[in-house]
């Protein structure tokens, strides 16, 4: 009865000062329930000043969904009006089972957004998470994630999202932050990885705001891993760099990270060799996943982001924080386990919210 | 022989695929920044996506089940065209020196206010009409050019 009371009482504090989210099913299958069938008519339907927003509707959540196995269609962010409180929130629920299981690009019921740049952001105040996009259009040059015009400031987290370009077009970022950002505009990126850019796993180009990876493992930027081509602050740590032409191009603060062409790195791959075959299992085929007695294991600064995230990208706790996208597991998985009851779940969340304990993204 | 034939109109009809476009009733409102607005805002006609023929729509996205009142997209299926050629309306307008800069997030849109009036009561009643493309294509206007397809 007193738990019971506990709940009822977080439940009000949290509505109370957290406002609630606005959730919209998206789901490519239209499976039971679904709102919209794509990010796109999400975001044109949705679209709002959200900071006009009076009652409950603060944040708005997109939720995604793949019953069916279809990939999504390339969206847009754009014409919003946010704030850091009143922000977007693209999402797969990790307790749902549409998010990579295993920190590799996977189909089948995977929500994933596929096609020529499949998403572009033209606003901060968004959370990307647990998403997978793959450029399998023609456009070159251009950006997985691709940023430009963003006005305003804000921040703009990507964080357990896993990028590739399997079309193969010359010259692509996987994420790309292009012109007319605001300077008051902050990215992090965390638990990601980028396979196989051809051309830059991150490039910043003539933006003048800020930048921080952590807990990254980008493989093959043939032109460059984390480039900054001019202009603003590049702060880059615990994320392993490798098989780039240059894995650290211009001005970048680099903290804790290992990379293959000794470019300021603090950690050195294990053995040597192609796609470091003494630290992860399969990095040529996106497992980044480490392997007994790698160096990039306990070798990075604990919660380098200060309560961004605290897992790896599979949902695997952080304790001695790794190096790359996913936390060495001596038991051989993650383990996050998916929720037991939906009372307990909810009270996890709102004392989540309330800081009082540490929950998943 | 017969069945060659068989084959050869089955893959040369054109009814035998369509595209059904949901297109913007509305803009959900006016940004601060007329150049923002321009740039991001969906306008009413302007086609927010592009679908195969039969795609199941969800909830938000047909206005028979919307929650939104007045509903905010419409639905047209137009035979004979395939997603491949309706993506041409999802592009944007971008800037003649700077490609890379969004001046309108559509540059072509359909002029709803200007279809015929079967068209809009068909569109009033069951939130979707299917035209030809002979019907439709004067009505889907280049924004910068002002032509018509």
């Amino acid at each position: 009865m007193k738990s019971i009371l506990i709940v009822f009482i977080l439940i009000f504090i949290s509505s109370c000062v957290f406002g609630a989210e606005s959730i919209k099913i998206i789901d490519p299958n239209n499976g039971a329930g679904t709102d919209y069938t794509s990010l796109a008519s999400f975001e044109s339907t949705e679209q709002a000043d959200v900071t006009a927003a009076t009652g409950s509707d603060t944040q708005f959540t997109a939720k995604c969904r793949c019953t069916g196995g279809t990939a999504d269609v390339i969206a847009n962010f754009n014409g919003w009006t946010t704030d850091a409180a009143n922000y977007i929130k693209i999402w797969t629920d990790p307790a749902e089972g549409y998010r990579s299981t295993d920190g590799t690009y996977q189909t089948g019921n995977i929500y994933r957004i596929e096609g020529d740049v499949p998403l572009t952001l033209q606003e901060a105040n968004i959370k990307v998470l647990g998403i997978e996009l793959d450029h399998t259009g023609a456009t070159t040059s251009s950006g997985i994630i691709y940023m430009v015009s963003i006005e305003g400031g804000g921040t703009i987290d990507i964080g357990y999202c896993i990028l590739q370009n399997t079309a193969g077009a010359s010259g692509m970022r996987s994420i790309f932050a292009s012109t007319g950002i605001d300077s008051a505009t902050t990215l992090n990126v965390f638990n990601t990885v980028a396979v196989n850019a051809n051309g830059y796993s991150c490039r910043t180009f003539d933006t003048d705001w800020t930048v921080n990876f952590y807990n990254c493992s980008f493989l093959g930027g043939d032109i460059a891993g984390i480039h900054q081509n001019s202009g603003g602050t590049v702060n880059v740590e615990n994320c392993a760099i490798l098989e780039s032409a240059d894995d650290f191009s211009g001005t970048i603060t680099i903290t804790k990270c290992a990379s293959d062409d000794n470019d300021a790195e603090s950690v050195a791959e294990s053995g040597g060799g192609t796609n470091w075959p003494d630290d992860f299992n399969d990095a040529a085929n996106g497992d980044f996943t480490l392997v007994s007695g790698s160096n990039l294991i306990d070798a990075g600064t604990d919660d380098p982001s200060s309560g961004l995230y605290t897992d790896d990208i599979i949902g695997t706790t952080r304790s001695s924080y790794d190096i790359g996208a996913f936390e060495f597991d001596s038991g051989g998985g993650a383990t996050f386990i998916p929720t037991i009851n939906i009372t307990e779940y909810r009270l996890n969340s709102i004392l989540n919210n309330l800081g009082i304990i540490a929950g998943r993204n | 022989m017969k069945k060659l034939i068989i084959v050869f109109i089955l893959l040369f009809s054109t009814d035998l695929f369509a595209v059904e476009l949901l297109v913007k009733r509305q803009a959900n409102y006016t940004h601060s920044n007329p150049d923002k607005d321009r740039a991001g805002v969906y306008k009413r006609g302007d086609v927010i996506v592009a679908m195969p023929d039969g795609h199941g729509w969800g909830i938000e996205e047909h206005p028979l089940t919307t929650t939104y009142s007045p509903p905010r997209s419409f639905i047209v299926k137009i035979p004979g065209i395939t997603v491949a050629q309706a993506n041409k309306y999802l592009r944007p307008e971008v800037d003649d020196v700077d490609p890379s800069k969004i001046k309108t997030r559509r540059l072509w849109k359909i002029e709803a206010d200007l279809v015929p009036q079967w068209v809009k009561t068909s569109i009033a009643t069951t939130g979707e009409v299917t035209v030809t493309w002979n019907q439709i294509k004067t009505f889907i206007k280049n924004k910068k050019t002002g032509d018509t397809e």
